[in-house]
């Protein structure tokens, strides 16, 4: 089964990349508890690299994926792994694919939950720099009269357009 | 023109200013590890020129400085993230409040387990069974009651455990009240001694440390919304309308009801989040709901097994078929805290109804009864499913929510951190930064000691030198 081990080494693949991604993730906690500018760009351009992978890595299982369900003859709109794993026979690969499937949500879920901390976190941050910056910006003058009238955007940069 | 002295007393300006800030870089240095401790800094400024514009001025050059004076012994805080910091930390005392409950919870349901309900109710179903192919055993009748018992207990264990919980929970409330109002009365005194020094045009930077290290315990508890006043004096303000707690010189006392509504000095506020908030929703929300769901399985599957047990035939009926059935209940009690194996069926094994038909060998209830572990029950009106899925269902649920409070609670931590690590790098003391000081003050109090000499110098030259031909 050819296609059926290629589609087990990209999964197997995939969930190196996740792990790695996780582990940035981890690290960009620390960092923004640090507020360490520096240090954060050289995260986020790793993980961009790790963003690529993955979709790389996703084309590709979608294809092995049509071309398995192909070859078996089988007409299948969605390209699932869990679709696979209903056409196999042999329980052994079932657990396998079922195993790999499984380690890869879990670690999916921890990466989003992460993530939303990091946003927390960055929002706390960038809240700080608002206030921070509001001190020093000038008020703006309201423009127009009567119920109609609004401030403008308070700008740091004097612009004339 | 300036006079004789002049350059003394700019010297003597220069070596007090020097030496107030020194001492001031002393105080950063000794309480560099003290908790809530703020960073201070001496700020210098240049007293006023001569000559002051007027009339009859001379014509020597300029304004002339008259040398330094220590304005003001300032504090570096930063009240924006004072007010991130106890945001969060009265979402830390809250969702900790909670993960705690709902741990404990999950301790006392104790499942997956041997020992947990699930598993006695599965015992109590093959129990029945077993009976139904053997009805006539008292081994299979002794297994049964004993499964009965187990299963009781098992209800009756949890729902204490629950009670305790509550009553802890009770406890716990009264002591973070009792604390909430101690703390409001230390702020009230602090804003008292604080509101004595600042109209001298003093800073009194310690009692401002202390009442901030108060807020910041405070906003674990209730969620606080200060606002400066007169004098120095803060007004604290707690939860929705928010009701000032202390406000000045006076506090209100905070109190929570027994149905778990708080108030402050007597008007109803509802507070958005701490410590209190958590426990209050635990006592009041949390664990109630989890006994009532509780109790609900036990009553309906309890009246189910009694229905049917009821409507069949023990050994004592068919003995003696002419009375009438006894038609008696398996359990009693319908909560819970309550359920129990009938007393009857506890002094006879007899009394269990395994039979349809006057016949000891028929096992037809007994089997009916381990059915109804697959009936679809109703449920109070709220679901219709097997006992099975109900309780898997309130235990997944809790579960659920445990999991969040515990994520949320990890959230905030670090939040709290962050927020922490900003406040640090604005207010804590630096040793590096303090040492450098000390070389700048150090080197400029040298300075101006120099300066007194020479000085010093030219007044001798011109007191004892000047005019004195030849010798």
């Amino acid at each position: 089964m050819n296609t059926l081990a290629t589609i087990k080494e990209i999964l197997n693949k995939m969930i190196e990349v996740h792990e790695r991604l996780y582990q940035l993730a981890k690290e960009k906690q620390d960092i923004l508890i640090r507020g360490d500018v520096n240090a954060l760009q050289t995260n986020i351009s790793h993980e961009s690299t790790c963003v690529e992978k993955i979709q790389h890595l996703e084309q590709e299982r979608v294809k092995e994926l049509q071309f398995y369900f192909s070859s078996k003859g089988i007409e299948s709109y969605s390209v699932t792994i869990k679709d696979l794993i209903e056409t196999l026979r042999d329980s052994g690969e079932k657990i396998a694919l079922e195993s790999r499937a499984k380690k890869l949500l879990l670690l999916v879920t921890q990466i989003s939950e992460q993530n939303e901390r990091n946003q927390l976190l960055l929002q706390t941050s960038l809240s700080y720099i608002q206030y921070s910056l509001s001190l020093l910006i000038k008020k703006e003058p309201s423009v127009g009269y009567g119920p109609r009238s609004f401030v403008g955007k308070p700008r740091i940069l004097d612009a004339r357009v | 023109m300036t006079s004789t002295f002049f350059g003394l007393e700019i010297a003597k300006r220069g070596l007090v200013a020097q030496q107030a800030a020194l001492n001031v870089t002393g105080n950063n240095i000794s309480n560099a590890n003290t908790t809530g401790y703020t960073l201070q800094r001496a700020e210098m400024q240049s007293t006023s020129s001569i000559p002051y514009p007027g009339l009859n001025n001379d014509v020597s050059a300029g304004q002339l400085g008259t040398g330094v004076e220590v304005d003001k012994i300032a504090r570096l805080r930063d009240a924006f993230l004072d007010t991130q910091y106890r945001t969060q930390n009265m979402n830390l005392g809250y969702w900790q409040a909670k993960s705690d409950t709902y741990s404990q919870i999950e301790d006392a349901v104790n499942e997956p387990s041997t020992d947990g309900i699930a598993n006695a109710m599965d015992q109590f179903w093959t129990g029945w069974q077993e009976l139904s192919k053997n009805p006539d055993s008292s081994a299979a009748r002794a297994v049964v009651r004993q499964d009965g018992v187990t299963l009781a207990d098992s209800f009756n264990t949890l729902s204490t455990s629950l009670d305790t919980m509550s009553s802890d929970l009770d406890k716990q409330i009264s002591d973070q009240v009792n604390q909430i109002n101690s703390y409001a009365t230390q702020i009230r005194d602090l804003n008292d001694q604080i509101s004595r020094i600042v109209p001298n045009g003093s800073q009194p930077n310690d009692l401002y440390d202390k009442r901030d290290v108060l807020l910041d315990q405070l906003s674990n508890l209730v969620d606080i919304n200060v606002q400066q006043s007169t004098n120095g004096m803060i007004q604290v303000s707690v939860g929705n309308p928010a009701t000032d707690l202390v406000s000045d010189r006076s506090t209100s006392p905070l109190s929570v009801s027994n149905t778990g509504q708080v108030s402050v000095g007597g008007t109803d506020v509802t507070l958005s989040g701490g410590d209190l908030q958590g426990r209050i929703e635990s006592r009041y929300t949390i664990v109630p709901n989890f006994k009532q769901s509780l109790d609900t399985m036990v009553s309906t599957f309890a009246q189910q097994v009694n229905t049917i047990h009821s409507q069949g035939l023990n050994l004592d009926d068919i003995s003696n078929p002419s009375a009438t059935p006894d038609a008696l209940p398996f359990f009693v009690g319908t909560t819970a805290g309550t359920i129990a194996v009938n007393p009857a069926i506890m002094t006879s094994l007899n009394k269990i109804a395994a039979a349809s038909t006057p016949s000891t060998g028929n096992g037809d209830n007994a089997n009916a009864i381990a059915q109804v572990k697959y009936d679809v029950l109703n449920f109070n009106n709220t679901a219709s499913s097997t006992t099975d899925d109900y309780y898997q269902n309130i235990v997944g649920q809790l579960g659920i929510s445990s999991q969040e409070s515990q994520r949320m609670q990890d959230n905030s931590q670090v939040m709290l951190n962050q927020v922490d690590n900003n406040r640090q790098s604005v207010s804590g003391v630096s040793l590096d930064e303090e040492m450098s000081n000390m070389i700048r003050f150090q080197q400029a109090y040298n300075a101006s000691a120099r300066l007194v000499t020479t000085m010093d110098q030219m007044l001798d030259k011109v007191i004892n030198g000047m005019g004195t031909v030849g010798q």
